[in-house]
C-alpha cells in the first residue's frame, strides 16, 4: 500500500461520484446542510474543469470542503490501493447502500422523501 | 486484524460520544502529521541502510506508513464523533467506506473466498455447492449480497464501533481493515436471508405451480387467428424454456396475466425481487 499524493488531493473521478451519491440522497431526503456541502462539491468539480470558477458565495463553505475532502485522503481511504478500488464505485450503489443505513446516517435537519 | 483488534485496552462505551464536554479525544498536539512521520522513516531507512536489508527497510516504511494512517484516522474520526457521527461530513465518510468496501465483498464472493475470511473471524458458513456457484456466476446475486452486506456492516461500524468507541488507532488495525471486519462479520446473516430465499423460491418452483405456462390470458384473446395463438404460445413455451429456472418462474406467472405483486405471492417473494430477475434477464438476452 503505498502513500497518497503529497497534496492529498482527491481523484477527479471519486470526486464526481461523491457529488453523484449526495445529490441522490438529497432527492430521497431533502437537508439544508446536505444542500449546502452539495453546492460546494459541485464548485469543486467545475474548479476542476477547463474553465476556472470564481467562487463567491459559499467560498468559505467550498474551502472547508476540500479541506475536509484532503483530511479524508490522508486516512486509510487515501491509500492507492483503496483509491483504485473507490474510484471504481458507482454513486448509486453507494447511494443504495446509504439509504439502506439511513436511519443511522440520517442528517438531523432531514425533511420527510419528496413526493 | 481479528487479533489486533482483540488485544486493544477496553475502552469506556461513551468515550466518543458526542455532546459530552469531557470526552477523552486523543489530543491533536501529540499526533504528528503523516508526511513528517513518513519522512522520518525514510531518514532512518536511509541512515540505516548499510545494516538494514531491502525487506527490512521495506517493512519499516511500511510499519511508519500504517502507523501514519492510523493516526490520521483517529483525528478524522474525532472530528466526526464531535459531530455526532451525523450529517453530510460522516455521509462521506460512510460512502468512501460504503465505496471501498462493496467491491471488496464483491471480489471475495466471486473469487470464494469469503467463506475462508468469514471462519477466520469464527463465522463459518457452509454454502452448498450450488449457492458457491450462483454466486461466484451470477454478478446480480453477488451484487445483491455484497450491497447489504456493506449496509448491514456500515450499521454495525456506526453504531457498535464508531459511537461505542471501540476502534482505536492505537488498536493496529486501520479503519478500513476494521471495516471491512465490521462487514465480515454482518456478512453471515445476510448470507442466511439470501439463502432463505432462495429456497422459498426453488421450492415454489419445485411444487410445480409453474408448469403449465400456457397462458389463458394468450389463448383466450378475441378475435385471435388459433394458428397465431398456437404459434405465439409455441413461441412462447421454447422462450420460457429456455430460461433460467428462478427467472422461468417468475416469466410463466407474468405471461399467465398475472401482476408482479401476485407472482410475488405465489413465489414467497417480493415484487421488486421478481421485477428485478425480469429486468436482469432482458438486460442480459438485450444487452
Amino acid at each position: 500500500m503505498n502513500d497518497s499524493p503529497p497534496d492529498a488531493c482527491i481523484d477527479a473521478m471519486i470526486l464526481n461520484r461523491m457529488t453523484d451519491t449526495l445529490v441522490i440522497l438529497q432527492a430521497k431526503h431533502a437537508s439544508k446542510d446536505r444542500a449546502r456541502v452539495l453546492a460546494a462539491l459541485r464548485a469543486l468539480c467545475e474548479a476542476r474543469g477547463a474553465a476556472p470558477l470564481v467562487i463567491v458565495e459559499g467560498e468559505t463553505e467550498a474551502a472547508a470542503v476540500e479541506k475536509y475532502l484532503a483530511d479524508l485522503e490522508r486516512t486509510s481511504l487515501g491509500t492507492t490501493g483503496a483509491r483504485v478500488v473507490r474510484a471504481g464505485a458507482t454513486a448509486r450503489r453507494v447511494a443504495e447502500i446509504l439509504i439502506r443505513h439511513e436511519q443511522a446516517a440520517v442528517s438531523p435537519d432531514a425533511s420527510p422523501k419528496r413526493p | 486484524m481479528g487479533a489486533s483488534s482483540a488485544s486493544q485496552p477496553p475502552r469506556e462505551p461513551a468515550r466518543l460520544k458526542p455532546g459530552k464536554e469531557d470526552y477523552d479525544l486523543p489530543r491533536r498536539d501529540v499526533v504528528p502529521v503523516g508526511e513528517e512521520l513518513l519522512a522520518d522513516a525514510d531518514a532512518a531507512a536511509a541512515s540505516e541502510s548499510g545494516w538494514l536489508g531491502g525487506q527490512e527497510r521495506d517493512a519499516a516504511r511500511r510499519a511508519a506508513e500504517s502507523l501514519a494512517r492510523r493516526m490520521q484516522d483517529q483525528e478524522h474520526v474525532n472530528d466526526l464523533a464531535v459531530a455526532g457521527f451525523a450529517g453530510p461530513p460522516y455521509e462521506i465518510f460512510a460512502g468512501e467506506l460504503a465505496a471501498y468496501g462493496y467491491p471488496v465483498i464483491l471480489a471475495w464472493l466471486r473469487r470464494g473466498t469469503i467463506w475462508k475470511h468469514c471462519a477466520d473471524r469464527g463465522r463459518v458458513l457452509y454454502p452448498t455447492d450450488r449457492e458457491r456457484e450462483i454466486l461466484e456466476g451470477q454478478f446480480e446475486e453477488r451484487l445483491d449480497l455484497a450491497l447489504e452486506t456493506v449496509a448491514e456492516g456500515l450499521k454495525f461500524f456506526r453504531e457498535r464501533v464508531l459511537c461505542a468507541g471501540r476502534w482505536s488507532f492505537d488498536g493496529g488495525a486501520t479503519l478500513t481493515t476494521y471495516f471491512i471486519g465490521a462487514c465480515l462479520l454482518a456478512f453471515p446473516n445476510v448470507f442466511r436471508r439470501w439463502r432463505t430465499a432462495e429456497r422459498k423460491w426453488n421450492l415454489a418452483l419445485a411444487a410445480g405451480m409453474l408448469a403449465s405456462p400456457e397462458g389463458r390470458t394468450l389463448s383466450d384473446l378475441p378475435g385471435s387467428d388459433p394458428a397465431d395463438v398456437a404459434a405465439g404460445r409455441g413461441a412462447v413455451i421454447s422462450e420460457l424454456r429456455s430460461m433460467p429456472d428462478g427467472v422461468m418462474g417468475a416469466a410463466a406467472l407474468v405471461v399467465d396475466g398475472m401482476s408482479f405483486a401476485d407472482a410475488a405471492d405465489r413465489l414467497g417473494t417480493t415484487e421488486r425481487a421478481i421485477e428485478g430477475r425480469l429486468y436482469r434477464y432482458r438486460q442480459r438476452r438485450n444487452p
